[in-house]
């Protein structure tokens, strides 16, 4: 028994039957307490439980007003006379009504100073004995000066068993002191049952997208990849035109790309990429390429790396972009990209397969399928798909090729294999945590996040 | 690009059997994936690289070779014409002209045709600005004809579709596709006219009624007008297509000649690039499954539009040889993994704050300018979005924060969140913030979790106190690394609870490096 439980015990022995209302005043404890010691009391056959459901009445707040200010009607004769449209409208309406002011000349004039009291009043000052089914109850009800509320109390009847009881206390929190001297061997303690409900512990944990970057970092700094990071804010230029994107390709249109106010000025390197564009696409404008935008994939660093590196090197990102589509539950206006690129003169499309099978297998996806796709900057170009199981199909999950020399070569300076492959990670991360909706990855829902489960 | 074919028209056009799954699975590693199929719909996905495969026939052309049932470079029946065209100076001066004759057509395939035509317009025509496609009944019109530009007023026409004659200027004030392409045309609009001075078409807006194909029609007249060049190879591919249908190709000057364009690519270069070892007849049986010619050169058919140089042709022999039937290799070179400092910072500062109790949040860095009135008097990076919702760039993380907890009132206190992420002021930088929420949440409790912070990282900063639009007075501490102290009671009591928040710039962070 506990040291609450002890209390209420000793208490009842004397009286035998109480009220629980009775017992939170008397012992000071609240009245949850007491309903959870009742209960538990019940549990061990110590206490019979009656549960009594009564209404009170409860003065609402503009009830408690009225009582502390007077009668609405009763203040408005202090005010008179005056015209009736200065005057709250439900206290002159009850003035009129109760014949204690009249209308003359336009004008409201008091017919008596200091009415008798109203039974309102008298019930009001003695609302403690008014029962919540007296008819009287209605003439404050009405006005909504008084609420009946539910009220629910419990009597607690000793039992045959409780009342031989041993009410001897027992410890449940262990303090310092019980510690000190050895007091704690004379002592006895309370015993704990893991099935009862404690208050919840939360951990301070990573998102779902970080534990899923954290592993696809992993996997390339393991295949011997080198990091890197660009700015989010970028020009056409790194974003399109270094990529052999003509100038008239649909992706670079206002409703699919963000674009922000200003320009940037051009790279040396662009009188080359100029050039080839004038070459393939019958033209290029310079004012075009300088316009400054959100990056709409990682490749646009791809790029600009393209004009630092020395092969063979290879490199990785991962990092937001931003298209300028509508939001739903594939889409998102911000989507992280994962994208690798191997430089190297001997380099193949065996090699590209090779990587992909090896990179998958790492993030622990080992069946996935390569087929042929299409993307403006690579030739060959491929689609990865990788086999999901719960789904049993295959899922579209990256694309994958090799720059086209018409984008290297101006970069690089020769014409060298770059091959490259990118995948959604937030895909990877639904997959992973069962999501089905984007929008769930980005609402940060603490709930969500805080009960997630922990993956290897 | 998605097109709706009927598989029961795909397979008519096949030259050997194949069950449905053998279908799908081909057409998947041809480049061209099967999207959905339903009844006997198929809907495939071509890339805008393969715009010849937009109808059944370019699509059973391309997998009968692939399937090896009918392979090598396509051979139609060509015949010289004496037809001529009498081009004049207009403001889309690429024009091409090619005939079928003998061609038959149903419902379906008139169906099919169509469609080609209406997608050829929105890829590689952008919208008929670049190219624009016209077919006539050859049998309704009288050649010769003259390709020239008109006022709008001295045109006169009936329209596809249209009750009666029309001026240039009502086609485009009145017709459905009038109003979508008047952009196109001036006050003169190129028209192509038969001997009769009949108007068969105004370029590149609409057609004449009275030569409008049907399924009966047998023999074609096409045209493509545009202002690039290529032209010919926009003929090329519906003519192509025609003459699938048991037509005989017409040649016609200005148009395609229907003889193969060369590409150079040498064995030994393929090899290298697509990682393959294949002998001259292995390379030669790869191409001809392209339906590719090869005599040392590799000779490429008008209708692809695709195929440029040799990587184009690597290209197609790693399709012909099949993606999935690849090894694949890892390449020899090495070289040691990197990670980026700043990644290592990150993660550093992340298991920090996360031992402390914090749940990460990741947030959208477009927010909602009215959010970010929150942050103060920031300049802000604005950008031309479709929704209010992300039109400008955050340059403080606490305001995005903030609007995530409004969502979370009923998720246990205390509330301790935090996020790392960019920031734009408008120039990129790099903050952690963080955000405590419960009834005693006060500036000690916050102060302790930066002192934390930047104790462990052993940098030695200043804090004084300071002012901060979404900062309490007299409860803030500002520094050359960032700021805290307990929110604004302006913005916490939008959430009913106190509130204590934390943002640093981590470009001012400096983790001590290890010595070993």
């Amino acid at each position: 028994m506990n040291t609450n439980e002890a209390k209420l015990m000793t208490l009842l022995k004397t009286v035998k039957t109480a009220k629980a209302s009775q017992l939170s005043v008397k012992l000071d404890l609240s009245k949850d307490i007491i309903a959870r010691l009742a209960y538990s009391l019940s549990k061990k056959g110590l206490v019979e439980l009656e549960k009594e459901e009564t209404f009170g009445l409860k003065l609402t707040n503009e009830g408690k007003e009225v009582k502390k200010t007077g009668l609405p009607e009763r203040n408005l004769l202090l005010e008179l006379p005056k015209k009736p449209e200065e005057l709250n409208t439900i206290a002159l309406n009850w003035a009129l009504k109760r014949r204690w002011a009249e209308m003359k000349k336009g004008k409201v004039v008091a017919i008596l100073k200091d009415p008798p009291q109203t039974r309102e009043e008298a019930l009001l000052d003695k609302l403690k004995d008014l029962l919540p089914e007296a008819p009287d109850t209605k003439l404050l009800t009405k006005r909504k000066w008084i609420v009946k509320k539910k009220e629910v109390d419990y009597t607690l009847n000793i039992t045959t068993s409780g009342k031989t009881a041993s009410v001897e206390e027992k410890i449940t929190q262990v303090t310092q002191n019980h510690l000190m001297g050895g007091k704690w061997k004379k002592l006895e303690f309370q015993t704990f049952s893991p099935n009862t409900k404690v208050p919840e512990i939360y951990a301070g944990r990573f998102h779902p997208l970080t534990d899923t970057i954290e592993k696809v970092r992993r996997v390339f700094l393991e295949m011997g990849f080198t990091e890197s990071k660009g700015p989010h804010v970028t020009n056409a230029f790194w974003n399109f035109d270094a990529l052999f994107v003509p100038q008239d390709h649909p992706a670079r249109e206002m409703q699919d790309t963000f674009y922000l106010d200003g320009e940037d000025k051009l790279p040396e390197v662009s009188k080359k990429v100029k050039t080839v564009h004038e070459k393939f696409w019958g033209g290029w404008d310079e004012n075009e390429a300088k316009r400054r935008l959100l990056r709409t994939h990682t490749t646009a660093r791809s790029a600009k790396l393209l004009t630092e590196v020395t092969p063979p090197a290879k490199v990785f990102q991962i990092g937001r972009n931003f298209r300028n589509e509508t939001v739903d539950y594939k889409h998102g206006a911000e989507f992280y990209q994962v994208e690798g690129i191997v430089v190297d003169r001997d380099a193949n499309f065996n090699n590209l397969v090779g990587y992909l099978k090896e990179f998958f297998k790492k993030l622990g996806i080992p069946k996935i399928r390569i087929r042929p796709g299409y993307f403006p900057y690579t030739e060959m170009s491929a689609e990865v798909d990788v086999w999901f199981s719960p789904k049993n199909s295959w899922m579209e999950l990256g694309g994958a090729g090799i720059f086209r020399p018409e984008l290297v070569e101006p970069l690089l300076g020769e014409d060298v294999p770059v091959l490259a492959w990118g995948l959604g990670l937030e895909r990877v991360a639904m997959m992973n945590y069962k999501i089905n909706d984007f929008r769930k990855l980005y609402k940060s829902d603490l709930k969500t996040l805080r009960n997630r489960r922990s993956l290897l | 690009m998605i097109i709706e074919i009927l598989y029961s028209e795909l397979v008519k056009l096949l030259k050997s059997k194949a069950s449905l799954e053998q279908v799908i699975e081909n057409l998947d590693m041809l480049g061209t994936p099967v999207d959905g199929f339903e009844g006997d719909l198929l809907r495939v996905e071509v890339f805008p690289n393969r715009v010849d495969m937009l109808s059944p026939e370019g699509l059973a052309r391309a997998l009968n070779g692939f399937m090896e049932s009918q392979s090598g470079y396509p051979i139609w029946r060509t015949e010289p014409t004496n037809i001529e065209v009498d081009v004049k100076s207009t403001s889309r001066p690429n024009v091409s002209f090619s005939v079928v004759k003998g061609a038959t057509l149903d419902e379906e395939s008139l169906k099919a045709l169509m469609q080609m035509q209406e997608k050829l317009h929105a890829t590689v025509g952008r919208n008929r600005r670049k190219f624009s496609i016209g077919v006539y009944d050859l049998d309704k019109i009288k050649p010769p004809f003259v390709y020239k530009e008109l006022k709008l007023k001295d045109i006169l026409f009936r329209p596809l579709e249209e009750e009666s004659d029309m001026t240039g200027k009502e086609v485009l004030e009145s017709t459905e596709k009038g109003q979508k392409y008047a952009h196109l045309v001036t006050d003169t609009a190129p028209v192509i006219m038969d001997s009769q001075s009949r108007i068969l078409s105004m370029v590149p807006i609409l057609n004449a009624e009275f030569c409008k194909i049907t399924k009966d029609t047998k023999n074609f007249l096409i045209d493509s007008t545009g202002t690039a060049e290529g032209t010919e190879n926009i003929v090329s591919i519906i003519a192509s297509t025609l003459a699938d249908r048991g037509g005989v190709i017409g040649v016609i000057f200005p148009g395609p000649t229907f003889l193969p364009k060369r590409v150079s690519a040498p064995l030994e270069y393929i090899n290298k690039i697509v990682g393959l070892n294949l002998n001259e007849s292995e390379y030669m049986i790869l191409l001809s499954k392209m339906r590719l010619g090869y005599d040392g050169d590799v000779l490429i058919p008008p209708y692809r539009l695709d195929i440029f140089n040799k990587m184009d042709i690597a290209e197609e022999i790693a399709i012909a040889y099949g993606y999935n039937k690849f090894e694949g290799e890892l390449s020899p070179s090495y070289s040691p993994g990197e990670p980026l400092v700043s990644s290592l910072l990150d993660n550093e500062l992340r298991k920090l704050v996360v031992g402390m109790g914090f749940l990460e949040l990741k947030t959208f860095m477009l927010t909602s300018p009215e959010i970010l009135k929150l942050a103060g008097g920031h300049k802000i990076a604005a950008v031309n979005s479709k929704s209010l919702e992300y039109s400008a760039l955050r340059p403080s993380i606490l305001p995005g924060i903030f609007d995530v907890l409004k969502f979370n009132k009923d998720a246990d206190y205390p509330q301790k969140v935090f996020e790392i992420g960019p920031v734009f002021s408008p120039e990129e930088g790099h903050n952690i913030s963080g955000m405590i929420v419960h009834k005693t949440a006060n500036f000690s409790e916050i102060k302790g979790v930066v002192d934390r912070l930047i104790g462990t990282i052993s940098q030695s900063v200043e804090w004084k106190n300071g002012e901060h639009e979404f900062f309490m007075k007299g409860r803030t501490a500002v520094s050359d690394v960032g700021v805290y102290g307990e929110v604004n009671l302006s913005i916490s009591e939008k959430l009913g609870v106190p509130m204590t928040a934390f943002e640093l710039d981590l470009n001012k962070l400096k983790l001590q490096e290890r010595i070993l």
